[in-house]
């Protein structure tokens, strides 16, 4: 065989320091363990701790949620979460709508060993659960899209150290969400965070953020208010500092489900709330910033684009192939996106295959998109928001290679973005707070929805299921929603129209009385074929909402009940 | 109730002022925030010995124009799952500028030493559920820090490679 070297993809690489500070967090972790088990310490004291390195108590057993930052990861770390996945789950793991990876067999007196394997390719759990700042997430095409004005993942990596165990803020009154977007069309939902940040340029080609407050889903779903048009990026790790400063202090802590900081802002009023931010950040501390500065400029040298060769954009064979075999446009159409560099395109793979469960891979499927990414991807590898993974930089004349091979490991759906690309929480089968399945409700539409042709027909159509009102499946910004209640003992499936996480978020609203869980594939079915009956020429699902509202869809569910 | 400062027991030579209680002719007492600004009308300008006592909940812009007359702020945990009084040490200690003593007491754990004294507290009234050993040895449980600016005690942050030299990282401990 030959010597096989794995490409290293152009992203953030732990120096000494940081490999310093990953270590001593496993060890602090494996003694926390320790102290837990030896009862030193309270389960009560013990639970913040371990959610705070991202390890859940789920229904069946425990749950390892590991941060994949900004969801950009490389093939090599790729490879450890399958062998990961072999070792120590049932060979599975599961992408997150917050771009992690989470394992849900895992065992207690094994986690710090997991979490030493993940140290070794610069991985970690660190702030993926508790009342402390999470991952921060991003566009999941950052650094390829042909619509961004700058890869955003140098900010988010400033912002990962800036938040890693900082001292002040890991004892919030609630969990703290940020997002980060460097295309005026967001793919980060930045305005259903606890804060946004959208990327401006001014006329002197200089970056400044829009920042942006108090959105999220849960039980009080909310769009986020913008407190700075402008912050010039200089200013950033001071803006949020103080943002956490007034947060921490006087965010509402004595009801568990009003204590993120959208209810803050809204029961302060915007203007109150930026106005406590804007004191704060006139006394905060500016000595930092210089350093800030550098640590930017060093973050950002290891986002180098990759060595991108100079390649003509139309390639003909892809071209006759599109012509030739529908299989193929199809998964062109849906699955690749347009990139900045003409003769490179952005490809997805679908971890949503028809009457699959959303999200979940195996570890043959990791190692094959690993395998797929050293080769035609620079060794690069993306976690999306919708729990699919990307290859950001594969050059347009490779497609057809690609599309085969993912074919063959049932990872080329053409579905990304359609009716059968749906978002879904674990819902009842494994989370201790869901009220009812969400999974097997997820596959039973995605199988009615099995032809690609229809999905294709039916066009852009977000699908969310949450299995609770915590909304982890991002029902609220669903274009059709779906939540599951208990109802007496019964499963029962309510639906929101008209949501949407871009720049143009909206939450969706109820639409009637909800349905069994016998019901509820059909119903959807029905508001597919009425959007299908009422759509103008080339109007989306979502325009078409928005244009007629609720009615016809009422109409065809609930006429004559 | 033992009180811990520079890693080692002292001797604790405050006592709180307790409600109906007088402060005419007492020294070295630390009064309820609710009773600071009748206890200071009363107290000479340059006589030392007086500290306050803040709920967790309590605004500390209201002892701004107080601090130059304090030696020693008192904050609470009433649970250590409540991190206002991180907030709070911070501001006091480096938007403030207070140079005295500042207290930690209430439910927090040793697991999060390192965090109070990086906030900026230097003072933990402790019961005895955990030996001195356990908590001295958290401060340094992760001797490394992202935030240069609240570095203490020895913690390492990041060096910056400068003109061909690195600078020595400090070690903990």
């Amino acid at each position: 065989m030959n010597m096989h070297v794995t490409p290293e993809p152009n992203m953030y690489r732990y120096d000494e320091f940081d490999r310093k500070f990953v270590d001593a967090r496993v060890e602090q972790f494996r003694d926390q363990v320790a102290r837990r088990l030896d009862g030193t310490i309270t389960e009560d004291e013990f639970k913040p701790m371990r959610l705070m390195n991202g390890l859940y108590h789920q229904l069946h057993a425990y749950m390892l949620r590991v941060a994949v930052p900004y969801g950009t990861m490389s093939a090599r770390q790729l490879n450890v979460l399958a062998d990961i996945a072999d070792k120590y789950d049932r060979g599975y793991g599961h992408w997150t709508t917050r771009q992690n990876i989470q394992y849900n067999w895992v065992r207690l007196e094994e986690t710090a060993d997991i979490l030493d394997m993940l140290a070794g390719v610069e991985m970690h759990a660190i702030q993926t659960s508790g009342n402390c700042i999470r991952n921060t997430t991003t566009d999941p095409y950052a650094g390829a899209a042909a619509d961004e004005l700058a890869d955003p993942r140098p900010v988010c990596e400033l912002i990962r150290q800036w938040s890693s165990l900082h001292p002040e803020f890991t004892y919030l009154p609630r969990k703290f969400k940020i997002a980060v977007t460097g295309s005026p069309n967001d793919r980060a939902a930045v305005k259903v965070h606890d804060i946004g940040l959208r990327m401006h340029l001014n006329e002197a080609g200089e970056r400044g953020w829009e920042v942006l407050v108090g959105g999220g889903q849960g039980r009080t779903p909310m769009v986020a208010v913008t407190v700075r048009d402008w912050l010039p990026e200089a200013d950033l790790l001071p803006y949020l500092t103080a943002i956490m400063r007034v947060y921490n202090l006087v965010g509402r802590r004595d009801n568990k489900y009003k204590a993120r900081i959208k209810i803050l802002v809204h029961e302060m009023g915007a203007e109150a709330f930026s106005a406590a931010v804007e004191r704060e950040f006139a006394e905060a501390s500016r000595e930092t910033l210089e350093v800030d500065a550098r640590e930017l400029a060093r973050i950002s040298s290891y986002f180098a684009a990759p060595a991108f060769e100079t390649l003509p954009a139309f390639v003909p064979e892809i071209e006759e192939r599109k012509l030739a075999d529908r299989g193929f446009r199809q998964w062109l159409t849906a699955n690749t996106v347009a990139h900045k560099v003409p003769g490179y395109t952005i490809v997805n793979a679908s971890f949503k295959p028809a009457g699959g469960i959303p999200g979940d891979a195996t570890s043959e499927q990791m190692r094959g998109v690993a395998r797929l990414a050293e080769r035609y991807s620079f060794g690069e590898v993306r976690v999306t928001h919708a729990q699919n993974l990307t290859m950001p930089h594969v050059r347009t004349r490779d497609l057809i290679e690609v599309w085969q091979q993912l074919r063959d490991q049932g990872l080329a759906e053409a579905n990304i973005g359609l009716i059968g690309d749906i978002i879904s929480c674990p819902g009842l089968d494994y989370c201790a707070l869901a009220t009812a399945r969400s999974i097997p409700v997820a596959q039973e539409i995605s199988a009615r929805f099995a032809d690609i042709r229809k999905q294709h027909d039916v066009g852009p159509l977000k699908l969310n299921i949450s299995g609770c009102i915590n909304a982890c499946g991002h029902h609220h910004v669903g274009h059709i929603g779906i939540l599951g209640v208990d109802k007496k003992g019964k499963e029962f499936y309510q639906i929101t129209l008209g949501g949407s996480s871009t720049e143009n978020s909206s939450i969706g609203k109820i639409l009637g009385p909800g349905f069994g869980a016998d019901e509820i594939a059909g119903a959807i079915e029905t508001v597919v074929e009425t959007y299908l009956n009422v759509r103008e020429q080339g109007e989306e699902f979502l325009q078409t909402y928005r244009r007629l509202g609720a009615a016809p869809f009422k109409e065809a569910l609930y006429a004559g009940n | 109730m033992p009180v811990i400062e520079n890693n080692a027991f002292v001797d604790d030579v405050w006592s709180n002022l307790h409600e109906g209680d007088s402060a005419r002719d007492r020294s070295m007492i630390i009064v309820p925030l609710a009773r600071l600004e009748e206890v200071l009308a009363g107290w000479p300008e340059d006589h030392r010995g007086l500290g306050v006592d803040v709920p967790n909940d309590a605004d500390i812009a209201v002892l701004t124009p107080h601090l130059a007359r304090l030696d020693i702020v008192t904050l609470n945990f009433p649970g250590f799952a409540d991190g206002r009084a991180f907030s709070q040490a911070r501001s006091i200690r480096h938007t403030e500028h207070f140079t005295g003593t500042i207290r930690a007491r209430g439910g927090f754990l040793p697991d999060q030493y390192g965090f109070l004294l990086q906030s900026g507290v230097d003072s933990f009234e402790v019961s005895d559920r955990f030996s001195l050993a356990e908590w001295v040895r958290h401060a340094g449980s992760v001797p490394a820090t992202y935030q240069r600016d609240y570095a203490t005690g020895g913690l390492a942050t990041r060096p910056f490679a400068e003109a061909g030299s690195r600078r020595e990282q400090p070690s903990f401990g």
